[in-house]
């Protein structure tokens, strides 16, 4: 099958669309190459949206699937990466939607996910002192983000962990480049907020003119 | 301030652009802007700081990896999808998988491989096999590998394939014979491939057997490397060739490199000149360079007004360059690159201040800005660059956020250096005096803005086509103008 100039083009700029469009050709080695190259910063980023990783790899295989499914009907229009995320976006939101109207108490303690309340509570009170389990902290971190709403956590992930830039974040969530600045600006802000006690540990210096030292 | 006052924090807006910044999201001008406020406010500067500690705080999340039998179980799921497709293809004859063995044709002796079958309306299947059967033809267009993505005139059949284009791309082994096709240009992938196409038809059997002979798409590119470095080296004068031919097998890479850099470079001095043909053939060389009287007065213009303005990279261009009119005797590229630095620190000192930091101001500008609230940043504190320090504190004054006692630099005729001052006197005035330019000049030395007084005295020089001695490159700027994309007077 012939393909356009512009998928040509696109290709040339980007390795990963030749893959996808050999998929599109029935080409399973080259699906199975791009489920090797992507699953890592897959299920990396679904884990930090999730908090779970049974979850993370369920919803991870559900978006290569989608991605197979949907092969034929594949013109590269952007970066193939741009392409995945903005599925995995989608289904992360529903399946967290999903679960915040059928509320599911874990039996056991997650890998990192959201914690009850009571051992939150335990973490926070201790103090951010000089010995501060790397553990404990990431806990905190984990609940900090989990704080976030949805699109907030999804913007900050991909912004921190897949090195995504205002555009292509844009283009994976169905928004404008100005709202993810001001949707990332709040984020952060939140975050600070609630990670304002681990911010300086170790008996570090606040520097002059932060709030932190005020009463 | 009161104990009722709020806290001294950065407005949203400025948050947001402050995050921004830190994301490497702001464009120049507006990236300046925030350094300013960081250098100037320090509830800015901690913020910064405490919103970068928290982005670093995310870095003691987990990161998971995925687990061993991932990739195994997720193919494993496309088999029912394959199912399904298959049950809804019904009764349709099918052309079997590209990755089947079993799709060869045994009549032809080859494997028949692709058509995409839910392309290929199945009436034609037959056909096709019957064709492929008796001539050959498809078995020996289509071999063994994937389908092609653009039908292509002739040549193998990956040079349709896009990850074969996209690889040559790269290479730039072509590159030499697409000039002026820009890396993003819409056709850039068909340009290339008629490039391929034209060249393949050139060679030889034996060289074309070497094309085709690998087995994998980098096996074709690496074996098009070999015959296009023999092509090039072959065009290269006889004692190049003699030193490639005598030199040790390790050295031989490093030596075309070498080659190929420097006719890189050379192949962009002409982009120039090529781009700007008429104007070349008005001025052959646009500045004298060759001429030793001029070129000492250029390099001693270079080294005492525009040097000492440079930051450290664009020092090592400059000296890099002088190296090759040194050596080569070509100073095409200092030339060029001295006409770059001279319309980029068109400010030269004398109509700016050196004012790089804080620590920099004078007296009573520190005064004003310490009155206005940033006194406590008067600290060591670098930022800018000559003279965009200077220009983005006017700018700030400009949006009314610093009220500065004076204008930062001259703005009035007794201000400008000397030199400046007799040129005026001497040249400049008589040329333009009872023509428009003059009420220009008078124009902007009433408004008394600065940096508009001395831009537009330098607008009026190049216009007139004088230099300003100690301020303009020496010559006529409109040779010097031959070097750099044309600027809107």
């Amino acid at each position: 099958m012939a393909i356009g100039r512009t998928s040509t083009q696109m290709a040339l700029r980007d390795p990963d669309i030749v893959l996808m469009l050999r998929v599109r050709e029935d080409d399973d080695t080259a699906f199975a190459e791009l489920v090797e190259r992507f699953q890592h910063r897959l299920i990396a980023v679904l884990h930090h949206l999730i908090g779970n990783t049974e979850e993370a790899e369920d919803l991870a295989q559900e978006v290569f699937l989608r991605i197979y499914r949907t092969r034929k009907k594949y013109r590269p229009k952007a970066k193939f990466s741009t392409w995945l995320f903005t599925i995995a976006n989608n289904l992360a939101l529903n399946a967290l939607r999903d679960r915040n109207r059928r509320p599911v108490i874990p039996l056991d303690v997650r890998d990192s996910g959201p914690q009850p309340v009571n051992q939150l509570a335990a973490v926070q009170q201790e103090a951010p002192g000089k010995h501060l389990q790397q553990a404990e902290l990431a806990t905190v971190v984990r609940q900090a983000l989990d704080e976030l709403n949805e699109r907030q956590r999804m913007a900050v992930v991909l912004n921190k962990f897949e090195d995504m830039n205002y555009a292509d974040i844009a283009e994976v969530m169905g928004l404008t480049s100005k709202a993810v600045k001001s949707l990332l600006s709040r984020a952060r802000c939140r975050l600070r907020d609630a990670l304002k006690d681990y911010i300086y540990m170790d008996g570090e210096a606040v520097p002059e003119g932060a709030d932190a030292e005020e009463p | 301030m009161s104990a009722e006052a709020p806290k001294n924090e950065p407005l949203p807006e400025i948050v947001e652009d402050l995050v921004a910044y830190l994301d490497q999201e702001l464009d120049g001008a507006k990236a300046r802007a925030v350094e300013v406020k960081l250098s100037l406010d320090p509830s800015v500067r901690a913020e910064a700081d405490s919103l970068k500690r928290t982005w670093a705080l995310l870095d003691y999340l987990p990161k998971k990896e995925p687990s061993a039998t991932f990739t195994t179980r997720t193919l494993q799921r496309l088999e029912p999808i394959k199912a399904v497709k298959a049950d809804r293809s019904g009764s349709r004859p099918s052309i079997a998988p590209v990755s089947e063995p079993s799709r060869s044709s045994s009549q032809a002796g080859v494997p028949i491989a692709v058509v995409p079958p839910r392309r290929l309306s199945w009436i034609l299947v037959p056909v096709l096999f019957c064709f492929a059967g008796t001539a050959g033809f498809v078995g020996r267009l289509l071999w063994t590998q994937p389908p092609p993505t653009i039908a292509p005139r002739s040549g193998p059949y990956f040079f349709a394939d896009p990850g074969f284009l996209a690889l040559i791309d790269q290479s730039d082994l072509f590159e030499d014979e697409m000039p002026g096709i820009a890396p993003k240009a819409p056709d850039r992938a068909v340009k290339l491939q008629a490039v391929l196409l034209r060249w393949y038809d050139k060679l030889s059997d034996a060289e074309r057997a070497q094309v085709t002979a690998g087995q994998s798409l980098v096996d074709h590119v690496e074996a098009i490397r070999r015959l296009r470095q023999a092509e090039w080296l072959a065009g290269q004068p006889a004692p190049r060739r003699q030193e490639y031919a005598e030199a040790a097998p390790e050295r031989k890479a490093r030596l075309l490199e070498e080659w190929r850099e420097e006719e890189r470079n050379r192949n962009e001095v002409w982009q120039v000149v090529e781009s700007r043909w008429e104007e070349f053939k008005k001025y052959p060389l646009p500045v004298p360079m060759y001429d030793e009287a001029f070129r000492k007065a250029v390099l001693v213009h270079v080294d005492t007004v525009i040097r000492p303005l440079l930051t450290p990279t664009e020092t090592m261009r400059l000296d890099y360059s002088a190296r090759q009119g040194v050596e080569q005797m070509n100073w095409l590229p200092y030339a060029r690159l001295v006409a770059e630095l001279a319309e980029r620190y068109r400010l030269v000192r004398g109509l700016a201040p050196d004012w790089r930091t804080i620590n920099h101001l004078p007296d009573d500008i520190r005064k004003a800005i310490r009155q206005d609230k940033f006194g406590d940043t008067l600290k060591n504190k670098e930022i800018g660059r000559y003279p965009d320090f200077v220009l983005n504190l006017n700018k700030l004054a400009r949006e009314g956020k610093i009220k500065l006692p004076r204008p930062l630099g001259p703005t009035r005729l007794e201000e400008l250096p000397i030199s400046v001052q007799d040129f005026l006197k001497r040249e400049l005035f008589p040329r333009i005096r009872g023509t428009p330019d003059w009420h220009v000049y008078q124009t902007a030395l009433e408004k008394g803005l600065w940096p508009e007084y001395p831009e537009t005295i330098l607008d009026l020089a190049t216009k007139h086509n004088l230099s300003i001695p100690g301020v303009m490159l020496p010559g006529e700027p409109e040779r010097w103008e031959l070097l750099r994309p044309k600027r809107k007077l």
